[in-house]
């Protein structure tokens, strides 16, 4: 019997979970459904979680990309699948980085959720092969540059050209520059109805700018 | 008499002098009045008489005249200058004033006054601070935008789980049919252990608001992990307060379970001088050398401190960790 913890701030969420941990209950056992990542850490410690379904924003701004690190370090053997319901480009990658076995979107995945808690289970790994693909204005979010998509991720964080610049380290004029392709390729009139395109594709998880 | 003659040649001079360089100051566009140490005009243009007269009424016969009528103008909130005053003229022009000593070759001072046509830069840096204004205006849009966001994501979230949730009722409605109809000789138990958590699922009403109690959760979580939380004394009802206590819970149990190996924990709560103090016991192993502060316990100390709070350890006869905050808004409830 493999024992879940679910860690999601939305009680809605937790129960949509738990059903889905029930309809397996030859294989799976609920332990709890907690708001706080950190009490994942609790479970982890007292060994009575062998895999976690995580979310990455959870209650009181706990992080769970950062729990998923902690965990991983000091109990290795427990899996974790990191969920999330935002199109944040970069959250696979702080996911892998962390450490987490597999990666869900809760809302753009063509696979079920237990399909991927098999795998994590059986000693697999899981993660999307792309990122979502969401529509960007008249383009999509597939069509950016790296660049680009860099500059567009950090746009409703920072606000101006220099304050981006700054943070990847590269010339203002190339912001700029970068900007107004982005422009042109959406379709966007001015960088604010850019920024309220971004936000409302939900490019970017709130709070996780402070680890940037 | 050719003393005066010659008196008279130097003065015809020295005024030759004096209004042909009155006349090219007047043709200059700026204004300009030198002023004695006792403050009168010795020499000042055209221009500068023009506004001067404009801006009181009457003819320069002091420095402090200008000064104080500079002073009654009201200034622009935008255009920023540390040396210039501003006025601006009944033809819409605006000028700026400013002052400098220049000393002469003998070593006398004069206060120079000079008054630029400042109209377009005036216009430029109002045009900025309106920009500036629509700026901020459209950023605080952005920042109420970035806010419903988040709670949109949290509806379409709740949306989705409860599309998943009847797809989960739908399963169970199916299975139960080829159960019964179709003479299936399927496992009953499973069946019903499937219908009982699905409904188990429903025993809360959907969409209402997720407002666990952090203390409930927390002493829920230590006693599935097998120890017991006795709390004594009133825990504080306000969030901000109430959350550092149990991070301060958290890291003690989390410590208690992985070292110490106890089974009870001791959370003693007193208030005194607009304080709340939380001091955490267990009746694990203390450590045997003095504790050194971790990732855990370190970013911690930094929260607490950061709510203007502090944080003590004590590592024997028992571990004791005590954390002290400023007293909440809505104070602590009586236990």
């Amino acid at each position: 019997m493999i024992n879940v913890l679910v860690v999601d701030d939305e009680r809605n969420i937790r129960k949509a979970f738990i059903a889905d941990i029930a309809a397996r209950p030859e294989k799976y056992r609920l332990v709890d459904a907690v708001s706080e990542a950190s009490s994942a850490e609790l479970y982890c410690a007292a060994g009575k979680a062998d895999l976690i379904i995580m979310d990455i924003n959870t209650a009181n701004f706990d992080n769970g990309i950062d729990a998923t690190a902690r965990i991983k370090r000091r109990y290795p053997g427990v899996k974790i699948i990191v969920t999330t319901s935002y199109n944040d480009p970069y959250a696979m990658d702080h996911a892998r980085r962390a450490g987490a076995d597999s990666f869900w979107y809760k809302d753009a995945s063509d696979v079920e959720l237990l399909e991927v808690m098999d795998i994590t289970a059986g000693g697999g790994s899981w993660y999307p092969e792309n990122r979502p693909d969401v529509p960007l204005g008249l383009s999509r979010l597939s069509e950016l540059t790296a660049a680009q998509l860099e500059v567009l991720y950090l746009l409703p964080q920072y606000f101006s050209n220099a304050a981006i610049a700054q943070q990847l380290h590269i010339a203002e004029g190339t912001v700029k520059t970068h900007i107004r392709d982005i422009l042109t390729k959406t379709g966007c009139h001015s960088r604010a109805q850019l920024i309220a395109l971004s936000i409302r594709s939900k490019l970017v998880i709130p709070g996780s700018e402070a680890e940037e | 008499m050719k003393d005066l003659f010659s008196f008279l040649r130097r003065a015809q001079s020295y005024f030759g002098r004096f209004l042909a360089v009155k006349e090219a100051l007047d043709t200059l566009p700026a204004g300009v009045c030198f002023f004695n140490e006792s403050g009168f005009p010795v020499l000042c243009n055209r221009r500068m008489y023009q506004l001067v007269q404009e801006m009181t009424g009457y003819d320069l016969q002091h420095i402090d005249e200008l000064r104080n009528a500079l002073d009654a103008v009201p200034q622009s909130l935008h255009y920023e200058s540390a040396d210039e005053r501003l006025f601006s003229a009944r033809d819409g022009r605006v000028w700026g004033f400013s002052e400098t000593v220049v000393t002469d070759e003998s070593g006398a001072d004069y206060t120079q006054v000079i008054a630029r046509d400042i109209t377009q830069l005036y216009a430029l840096s109002e045009q900025a601070a309106q920009r500036n204004r629509e700026l901020q205006e459209m950023l605080s849009q952005i920042q109420d935008a970035a806010k419903n966001v988040v709670e949109m994501t949290r509806q379409e979230e709740i949306l989705d789980a409860k599309m998943r949730i009847h797809a989960k009722m739908g399963s169970c409605i199916l299975y139960s049919k080829s159960y019964y109809v179709g003479g299936d000789a399927g496992d009953k138990d499973m069946l019903l252990s499937v219908w009982e958590d699905t409904l188990r699922v429903f025993d809360e009403e959907i969409g209402q608001k997720d407002d666990t109690d952090i203390l409930e959760d927390f002493t829920r979580v230590a006693n599935n992990c097998g120890v017991s939380v006795a709390i004594e004394g009133p825990f504080p009802t306000d969030r901000a307060t109430a959350n550092l206590i149990v991070s301060a819970q958290r890291e003690c149990l989390t410590n208690l379970i992985a070292h110490a190996r106890g089974d009870h924990m001791d959370v003693s709560i007193s208030r005194s001088d607009g304080r709340v103090t939380a001091a955490i016991r267990n009746n694990g192993t203390p450590p045997s050398e003095p504790i050194t502060e971790g990732g855990g316990l370190s970013s911690l100390r930094k929260k607490i401190e950061r709510a203007g709070g502090r944080v003590t350890v004590q590592s024997r006869p028992v571990f004791i960790l005590t954390v002290t905050l400023p007293e909440g808004e809505k104070g602590a409830e009586s236990s």
